[in-house]
């Protein structure tokens, strides 16, 4: 069971502004990574995925993801409220979530931290950029560094 | 017993008072010692003398025919009728005397004798009496307060100028007039502060409004008091009544445009906080669709490069430095909206410290232009570092920027102790650069948001000296600078060494 998750390869990722996502899938493309990136659209979405709920009753198109990707800023369910709502699931609080935002502000920073974010990066403001984070990312999370395993 | 003449003599020469005889023609046959004491002539300066001689000269005449009546018909009386006498010494002056006139006969002669008292010292003490009950009239009338004494019926016996021409619309003359007259309204409730004061209670209000005879309403401020005779009983009341009515609407007209401040005041600073988190929220904003624009700009240069004319390859690089030249001042104007909105607590900041990061900040544009950078003992203040490392930064990197092209670039930082010793609560630091300067025309130009000397060979938004002003004034201090065209520029900075004591 944990061996076949750890293969699902997938990044989950909320982001309701569609050329962030467009971004986010060229950047994964260009890497020629063997990622995947499913993306929902706000928070309520995400949690809804995690659920297997609505839409994503499927367990096998919707698999488990091995990282959640979260951006601050949405509607229905923002940001900083999805990842309280992960934290206090049993099943995803080591999940690690990563936080993709505009935002530079401290008090967003701290907060996010604070409510148990991995990671915290500034989106960036070119694309070279964000294939750079991208990559980054990819290999921290899934080739260096160790996942927790999932109970 | 008064037949002995030594007795009678011994009388005479006694009496306290002065006695002194005349004959029938005025001249003075006999005067006893008190009288020449009281003169001040001796016995041979006045016998044989006309009586006149002792007299003021304005008496004189008329007293010649007084005289010859009172030998017409001789009796005794008091002399004067309730007239002051005076009369004259030896040395001119004159003094107040009390005469009790009589006569006697002696060998078929009718004699005139007067008993005289010198009342000098009776007549000062009844002046003194009269004089200090004028200066209390004139004390009470001329005060500046509305002041009125009553007797213990509320009939005036004596009023203030204040009082009457503040009360006085019912006649002329207020004295005599009783009290409940002129204020007829309100005295049922009155009538009981008075009868306690009657009994010796002193009553007061500070604030009563009353309706005048008129009609119109005043607010008075009142005190009575009871006062006493000679015997110790009450005679009546004293009272003061001040009309404080044009005080009372100066109050409230004081405290509504305290209101009005105070509301003012806070409009005021909703309106700076929303200005602030407009300019806050709106380059957030703004970041999002430019950070659009500057990533397909960057991902049509990369995929289309084979398919792009060079027209179009010109007009896409162009629209990418104005894009980034957008995302220049969004991030300057986000950084000064932040200076007030977002900044941190004070602490203690080492200005040394602070200026060797930023030196080291700006090591690659130093290299670049082979600068040199001298920096002195720079002092401790209580600050915010984040701030006090971009009002630096900020300077610097201006010195570095505004070089002329045939000079290697010299920055100065120093501070002038000389003024902290004479201003303990600021210190002064100074930057100097050798740089291209500025007319000192535009001096209050440069500090103002947005506003640029240079043209477009000195890239920027015209933000960063806005952002070190607001920076030195957050922190209780200004800044100012010093110029001239072609030969560098000195900036100094003045700030509180703690700017949270000074406010």
């Amino acid at each position: 069971m944990e061996e076949e998750k750890k293969k699902s390869n997938l990044i989950l990722y909320a982001e309701d502004d569609p050329e962030d996502r467009m971004f986010f899938n060229d950047a994964l493309l260009e890497l020629k990574a063997n990622h995947k990136v499913k993306f929902v659209e706000d928070g309520a979405e995400l949690i809804n995925y995690l659920h297997h709920e609505g839409d994503f009753g499927d367990k096998s198109t919707n698999p488990e993801p091995e990282l959640i990707i979260l951006d601050l800023n949405m509607p229905k369910m923002d940001g900083c409220e999805t990842l309280e709502r992960i934290r206090n699931e049993d099943k995803y609080a080591l999940t690690p979530v990563v936080i993709f935002s505009t935002s530079r502000a401290k008090e967003d920073i701290t907060k996010c931290y604070k409510l148990g974010a991995n990671t915290f990066i500034c989106k960036p403001d070119s694309f070279s950029d964000l294939v750079k984070i991208l990559d980054n990312v990819i290999e921290y999370w899934f080739e260096n560094g160790e996942l927790p395993a999932v109970e | 017993m008064l037949d002995n003449p030594k007795v009678l003599r011994g009388i005479f020469e006694s009496s306290a008072e002065g006695i002194l005889i005349t004959d029938k023609k005025g001249n003075i046959v006999m005067v006893n010692p008190t009288i020449r004491s009281m003169f001040g002539f001796s016995q041979e300066e006045l016998l044989g003398e006309k009586v006149e001689k002792i007299l003021p000269q304005k008496y004189r005449k008329n007293h010649v025919g007084q005289r010859t009546e009172f030998f017409h018909n001789p009796h005794q009386r008091k002399m004067g009728k309730g007239m002051d006498l005076f009369a004259l010494r030896k040395d001119g002056t004159e003094f107040p005397i009390e005469v009790s006139l009589s006569y006697s006969e002696f060998e078929r002669e009718i004699y005139a004798i007067a008993f005289i008292i010198d009342i000098t010292e009776r007549k000062s003490a009844q002046n003194k009496i009269v004089q200090s009950e004028e200066r209390l009239r004139y004390f009470v009338q001329n005060t500046p307060a509305p002041l009125a004494m009553t007797d213990r019926d509320l009939n005036y016996i004596l009023v203030s100028a204040r009082w009457k021409q503040d009360y006085e619309w019912l006649d002329e003359n207020l004295i005599g007039t009783n009290h409940r007259e002129v204020f007829p309204n309100h005295q049922d409730r009155w009538s009981e502060v008075y009868e306690a004061c009657l009994n010796g209670e002193i009553k007061k209000c500070e604030e009563d409004l009353i309706l005048r005879v008129d009609g119109s309403k005043d607010w008075m401020r009142w005190e009575i008091y009871p006062w006493k005779d000679d015997y110790g009983k009450i005679g009546g009341l004293i009272i003061f009544m001040e009309d404080i009515t044009r005080r009372k609407i100066a109050e409230n007209a004081l405290q509504n445009s305290r209101k009005q401040l105070k509301k003012y005041a806070s409009d005021l600073e909703k309106s700076n906080r929303e200005l602030q988190d407009f300019a806050y929220v709106a380059s957030h904003d703004l970041q999002e669709p430019l950070r659009k624009i500057r990533t397909f700009g960057e991902r049509v240069e990369s995929m289309e490069k084979e398919t792009l004319s060079n027209k179009g390859k010109d007009y896409l690089q162009r629209m990418m430095n104005s894009a980034e030249r957008m995302q220049t001042l969004i991030n300057d104007l986000l950084s000064y909206s932040r200076i007030s909105t977002r900044g941190e607590e004070f602490k203690t900041v080492d200005l040394n410290m602070v200026l060797k990061d930023v030196v080291s900040d700006l090591e690659v544009s130093i290299e670049k232009t082979n600068a040199v950078i001298n920096i002195g003992q720079l002092p401790e203040i209580q600050g915010d570092t984040t701030q006090m490392r971009q009002l630096f930064q900020n300077l610097l990197s201006n010195a570095l920027k505004f070089k002329r092209d045939e000079a290697v670039p010299e920055i100065k930082v120093w501070e002038d102790k000389e003024f902290h010793q004479q201003n303990s609560k600021l210190v002064m630091i100074m930057v100097e650069d050798n740089g291209i300067g500025f007319n000192e025309q535009y001096l209050d130009k440069i500090f103002n948001i947005f506003h640029r000397l240079q043209g477009r060979k000195f890239p920027g938004s015209g933000i960063g000296l806005s952002i070190c002003k607001k920076i030195a004034e957050r922190h209780g201090g200004s800044i100012d600078a010093k110029s001239e065209e072609g030969k560098g520029a000195l900036f100094i900075i003045k700030l509180a060494v703690n700017p949270e004591l000074k406010t």
